[in-house]
């Protein structure tokens, strides 16, 4: 593997690990949407750096593009069921969350 | 009339099965994996989406729902479909972002949370995924299923990079198909839900994004590494084991088939994880056989939620001398379900165990028995505070569910005493021909 | 090499930053941040297309999302979110360098230099070989259109059985 390869492996890594804590660190829903957008960059990251390791930029752009709209979407519907959820029961903190468990 | 017209296009995909089996253009294909696992989803979304008709009216928004249920069906043909990991995991996408929103679809607090709760631990699964498939590509250049298994045979499959993707995929579809260490999402969005989404949830969706994923990757990829096989059958020990036993102690009806269909998850896991030829197509026929009789399972506990308004089955008693078409049908899920002789569950459990019994895996053959015996004694627990009994004279100007709902848990229950009746020639078209695809020739 | 050091850097400060803030719209800003610094990865190495749209999807649309959706929920409760304190952000993010350093260093040793792959273009991967993937998209942005449809309806009064 070349010098940049390693690198962005190592960042993306890093992030995707950043992205899962912000997941589970933090109790206002919003931050949720933080979480799965910077968990999203780091995956990004991992799968350009196996299309750099390869030498195939067409195909891992090819994934990327389709990556990118996939979480645009799931941003999307997230954002709009927190919308909905703050509205049914008026607040933003996942404690309120938790009568169902598991 | 909308209904009616929308419910037509439902058909679509159902009668495309019988008409295409060769490969349609380059970049989708059948066989005989992909024709049973087709035949499931849309034999059970179709008897979905015939019941929602009378079902959904209280919602409102009835073109969105069916549009959302025909997209979630698009998204699960698209998975059995594609021959390509990428692509395997966008079409899960899109039904996945389908049932998202599906499960918070009566806008109340229960099913806004599960949504929650099913899209988060979602994407951290399907985080895991990319990882393994961006490792997969960085290791030999390829995302398709059939260069993949001549790049893992021609001596790349040493490499430990694999065995990582492997164990990435594990988690990531065993969340998907709920196995206990990832099960955390399934309670919640499955009894949430409306009951026609319940269904189809519990009765295709884990299969195909988790069964069928791990099975096409690991059978069909991977060609069975003997590791992989012990990691499957003691995740389905432990999921057959804790979801029979959190199930015993449910009073929501829901919840209590929701518990249970982990753990016949379970089951499948088990005859995939043995590993031979008895053992795979015990689950292979499982899938089909659960399938048909948890969705019908799941639509009657909706029928009865439609016109009790409770799902607590401590309030419940009696209803079959006032709900007889729910009654009945709902004892024929039972009896499959607990593997009585002349229903589908029966032969399929009868198969894995016998898989068992081939590998001298005595200690799993015991289990899966006396599991099985649990299962029939929780479910006529459930049946008798449901269905028999006394009359609890709360219920006395109930009515049986309405046509359309009826129509349909008739076809289920039909369906689930018909596998069981003819086993033997649905054996021999569905299920011999989807397991050589899987261990090859014999 | 060193611009791509500095994009790379940059992003993880302003991933770390964005969990650190406590007002929400300095966090989007931080997210947009961290999109524009891949979007500039991306076109170093001649991903021009996915770089456009990291920038004008992921930098744009979902900030406005985002920061729309802040404003449309207004909530008061946005102080002291963090439900582990500030200090334990550090060993973190030393443990999580720690396990990606030693992922990457064990994934060098075990990933065999790569043949040049075969040449192809942008437009003959996308809608050539991967033209099942387009159809997915099609499908998965009428599922995203239909959902926020049905999730933001008005909700049907009366009647409810659950």
């Amino acid at each position: 593997m070349t010098e940049a390869v390693v690198g962005i492996t190592f960042t993306g890594l890093l992030v995707f690990m950043i992205g899962v804590y912000l997941l589970f660190a933090y109790r206002n829903l919003l931050r949720l949407v933080l979480g799965v957008e910077v968990l999203a960059k780091g995956v990004t990251l991992i799968l350009l750096a196996a299309g750099l390791h390869r030498g195939m930029v067409p195909l891992i752009q090819s994934l990327i593009v389709t990556f990118i709209i996939v979480e645009t979407i799931l941003a999307a519907i997230l954002l709009s069921i927190i919308v909905i959820s703050q509205r049914t029961n008026g607040s933003l903190d996942v404690r309120v969350l938790s009568r169902l468990r598991g | 009339m909308l209904a009616t017209l929308v419910s037509c296009l439902a058909l679509l995909p159902a009668a495309r099965v019988t008409t295409v089996w060769q490969a349609m253009g380059t970049h989708f294909a059948v066989d005989g994996l992909s024709l049973l696992f087709l035949v499931v989803v849309n034999v059970v979304g179709l008897c979905c989406a015939v019941y929602s008709i009378d079902y959904i009216g209280h919602y409102g928004g009835r073109a969105k729902f069916y549009s959302l249920l025909l997209l979630l069906v698009m998204g699960l043909n698209g998975v059995v479909l594609v021959r390509d990991i990428f692509s395997l995991y966008l079409f899960l996408e899109v039904a996945s972002v389908a049932a998202y929103v599906l499960v918070a679809y009566n806008l109340e607090f229960d099913g806004i949370e599960a949504s929650l709760k099913y899209l988060l631990l979602s994407v951290v699964a399907t985080g895991m995924v990319l990882i393994g498939i961006a490792l997969i590509l960085m290791t030999t250049g390829t995302l398709d299923f059939a260069e993949l298994k001549v790049a893992l045979a021609g001596g790349a499959g040493a490499n430990p990079v694999f065995m990582l993707a492997a164990g990435l995929f594990v988690a990531g579809f065993g969340l998907k198909a709920a196995v206990v260490p990832f099960h955390a999402w399934l309670p919640d969005a499955h009894p949430s839900a409306p009951a026609p989404i319940s269904a189809m949830l519990s009765g295709v969706v884990i299969k195909v994004a988790g069964i069928y994923a791990i099975v096409r990757l690991f059978y069909g990829v991977y060609t069975a590494p003997a590791q992989v096989l012990r990691v499957l059958l003691l995740l389905g020990l432990i999921s057959m084991i804790v979801g029979a036993v959190i199930a015993y102690f449910q009073t929501d009806f829901k919840r209590l088939l929701a518990y249970s269909s982990i753990s016949q998850i379970g089951y499948i896991l088990i005859g995939l994880g043995i590993g031979n030829w008895f053992g795979v197509v015990g689950a292979l026929f499982h899938v089909l056989n659960h399938a048909i009789f948890k969705s019908l399972l799941f639509l009657n506990s909706g029928a009865v939620q439609y016109r009790t308004g409770t799902r607590d089955i401590r309030e419940m008693g009696g209803l079959e001398n006032r709900m007889r078409v729910t009654g009945v049908t709902s004892t024929f899920g039972t009896l499959s379900i607990a593997g009585v002789p002349p229903f589908g569950g029966f032969f399929s459990k009868l198969f894995i165990i016998l898989g068992a019994v081939v590998a001298k895996q005595w200690t799993v053959a015991f289990l899966a028995v006396f599991f099985s015996i649990f299962t029939l004694g929780y479910f006529l627990y459930l049946q008798r505070r449901v269905f028999f009994g006394k009359l609890n004279e709360k219920w006395s100007e109930l009515k049986e569910a309405p046509a359309a709902m009826s129509i349909a848990v008739v076809a289920l229950a039909a369906t689930t005493l018909l596998v069981g009746v003819f086993f033997d020639s649905v054996l021999r078209g569905l299920i011999e021909p989807a397991a050589r695809v899987l261990l090859g020739g014999n | 090499m060193t611009l791509l050091i500095g994009c790379l850097v940059l992003l993880v400060v302003a991933v770390v930053l964005l969990g650190l803030f406590q007002d929400l719209l300095y966090s989007a800003l931080g997210l947009a941040v961290a999109s524009i610094m891949l979007s500039i990865v991306l076109f170093q190495f001649g991903a021009n297309i996915a770089a456009v749209f990291e920038l004008s999807v992921c930098a744009g649309l979902i900030t406005v999302l985002f920061v729309s959706t802040v404003s449309l929920t207004k909530d008061s409760d946005q102080k002291g979110e963090s439900r582990l304190p500030a200090r334990f952000l550090l060993p973190m993010l030393v443990v999580f360098a720690g396990v990606a350093f030693g992922g990457v260093t064990w994934l060098a040793s075990h990933v065999a230099a790569a043949p040049a792959a075969a040449p192809h273009t942008f437009q003959d991967v996308f809608w050539g070989q991967r033209s099942s993937d387009v159809l997915g998209q099609i499908a998965i942005i009428l599922a995203g259109v239909l959902g926020m449809l049905a999730v933001l309806r008005v909700k049907l009064q009366g009647g409810h059985h659950d």
